[in-house]
């Protein structure tokens, strides 16, 4: 018999197969020819099986409904208007690109929360009739929402800056890739950028059109540049420590997320 | 042959409000049961699996074809319990936000009974291990339970709780040595 005994961390980390193959051949050798060692792996064993044991309680009836009942408020309200919504934008849109919608949607996700917030911003004095769902909650749910869309949009910024920054000068850069990049984080960022103006938060809204400046710039760009050509791209970003003040932003915005308690 | 998941998903992405409302039908239940194993309290639950499907929905454009669905919705509902059991360990006390360590879902510490010739039904049983896992702390409860119900090992664990491996690992050690001995007059070896 081996004579170290096996610990009950040992004996868990085998039991969860988070032992190596050779330490799950070791141990088990082990206990196989140790009364000790098998007596603690049943009896670990057993308070595991008495734990798989415990009854979760079932969800209440009809629990789908009322989950659907909560969530359509905000989820219809943002398919409701995104056609309408999305078709002014490109409309009014004074670049070259456009987009269709639902290819537009999925690319980014985003504009179409964003564009649900507006209306939700709307309607937000208007009583809902979805029981156990305020107003208040409405916008609530929206405000997160939205927060957690924008930061996503942040992140996805900062790294077309970052590869930008960092791209091998002894090359010609291809940009066709970031191009369209940049112009699907346009779009999103201008609607982005509408929100947070009608919510008040005028550093979000500062930092998305500094951000929106230099995304522009690489849009309409040519598909290839030589390093010496996106000097000027560089010198804006890291003139204006975009890179860095995308990083702080988001990082507050997760922080705020933790902390964050859902209320409704 | 009812849709699939994957399917039904690649349908919310465009924008469908009936595939996402589908997809809302069709895991609540299990989301509940993934979500109340955490947090051990039926209301809050129920707020938290709101907010996964909150966050789920701004996250379809993430969601990889590739990738299993109900994984996916697992993994977001925890990191909602998470963040919840986070939030509330700051509102009732004040003391390091990133440390869950001293939260205890209930208020008075269990203390294990012996006298198992007086626990002999299966309901005292489960009474027994419910009352137990509602007195780990919650960081021990929500490692434990991510790795032996939904069977996340123990790095990824670690990953989706801000802590190293070997605390992980610490944590689950605890919180077994826990039921150990509260369970003890119930187990024959």
């Amino acid at each position: 018999m081996n004579a170290r005994h096996m610990s009950d961390e040992d004996l868990l980390l085998d039991y969860y197969g988070e032992a190596t193959p050779e330490q799950h051949a070791e141990m088990r050798a082990h206990v196989e020819t140790c009364a000790e060692c098998q007596a603690l792996d049943r009896e670990l064993r057993a308070v595991l099986a008495l734990v798989d044991s415990e009854p979760v309680p079932d969800a209440p009836p009809g629990f789908e409904r009322e989950m659907w009942a909560r969530l359509e408020p905000v989820v219809s309200g943002f398919s409701r208007t995104n056609e309408v919504r999305l078709k002014a934008d490109t409309t009014a849109a004074d670049t070259a690109w456009s987009f269709e919608f639902p290819r537009w949607a999925l690319a980014a996700s985003v504009a179409a929360l964003a564009v649900g917030s507006f209306a939700l911003g709307r309607v937000w004095d208007t009583p809902t009739t979805s029981p156990g769902v305020s107003t208040a909650d409405v916008r609530e749910l929206s405000e997160r929402m939205l927060r957690s869309e924008v930061e996503e949009h942040l992140e996805r910024s900062q790294r077309v800056f970052v590869e930008l920054v960092n791209a091998d000068d002894s090359a010609p850069v291809r940009l066709a890739s970031d191009r369209e990049r940049a112009a699907d984080l346009v779009a999103a960022g201008r609607l982005y950028r509408r929100s947070a103006e009608e919510m008040g938060d005028a550093d979000t809204r500062d930092l998305l059109e500094d951000v929106e400046r230099v995304l522009v710039e690489i849009a309409n760009g040519p598909e290839v540049e030589s390093s010496n050509d996106l000097s000027e791209v560089r010198a804006q970003i890291t003139d204006q420590d975009l890179i860095f003040r995308l990083r702080v932003m988001t990082a507050g915005m997760q922080a705020r997320e933790r902390r964050a308690r859902p209320t409704w | 042959m009812p849709e699939s998941d994957p399917a039904i998903v690649a349908r919310a992405q465009d924008g469908d409000i009936d595939a996402f409302r589908a997809l809302v039908e069709h895991h609540s239940r299990y989301l509940f049961g993934v979500v109340y194993r955490l947090v051990r309290n039926t209301e809050d639950t129920q707020d938290i699996v709101q907010n996964t499907w909150l966050k789920v929905h701004a996250q379809l454009g993430r969601f990889e074809a590739r990738s299993e669905v109900r994984t996916w919705l697992t993994r977001i509902a925890v990191n909602c319990a998470i963040d919840y059991l986070r939030s509330s360990k700051r509102r009732e006390a004040a003391v390091d936000p990133a440390d869950l360590e001293d939260h205890a879902t209930q208020a008075t510490a269990y203390v294990p009974q012996p006298g198992a010739e007086r626990l002999v039904l299966a309901g005292e049983i489960e009474a027994r291990v419910g009352q137990t896992m509602s007195c780990l702390t919650a960081i021990e409860r929500t490692a434990f339970m991510l790795r032996h119900v939904e069977g996340m090992s123990i790095s990824e664990i670690g990953s989706e709780l801000g802590l190293k491996t070997s605390a992980t690992k610490h944590c689950i050690f605890r919180a077994v040595r826990k039921m150990r001995a509260a369970l003890a007059p119930f187990v024959e070896v």
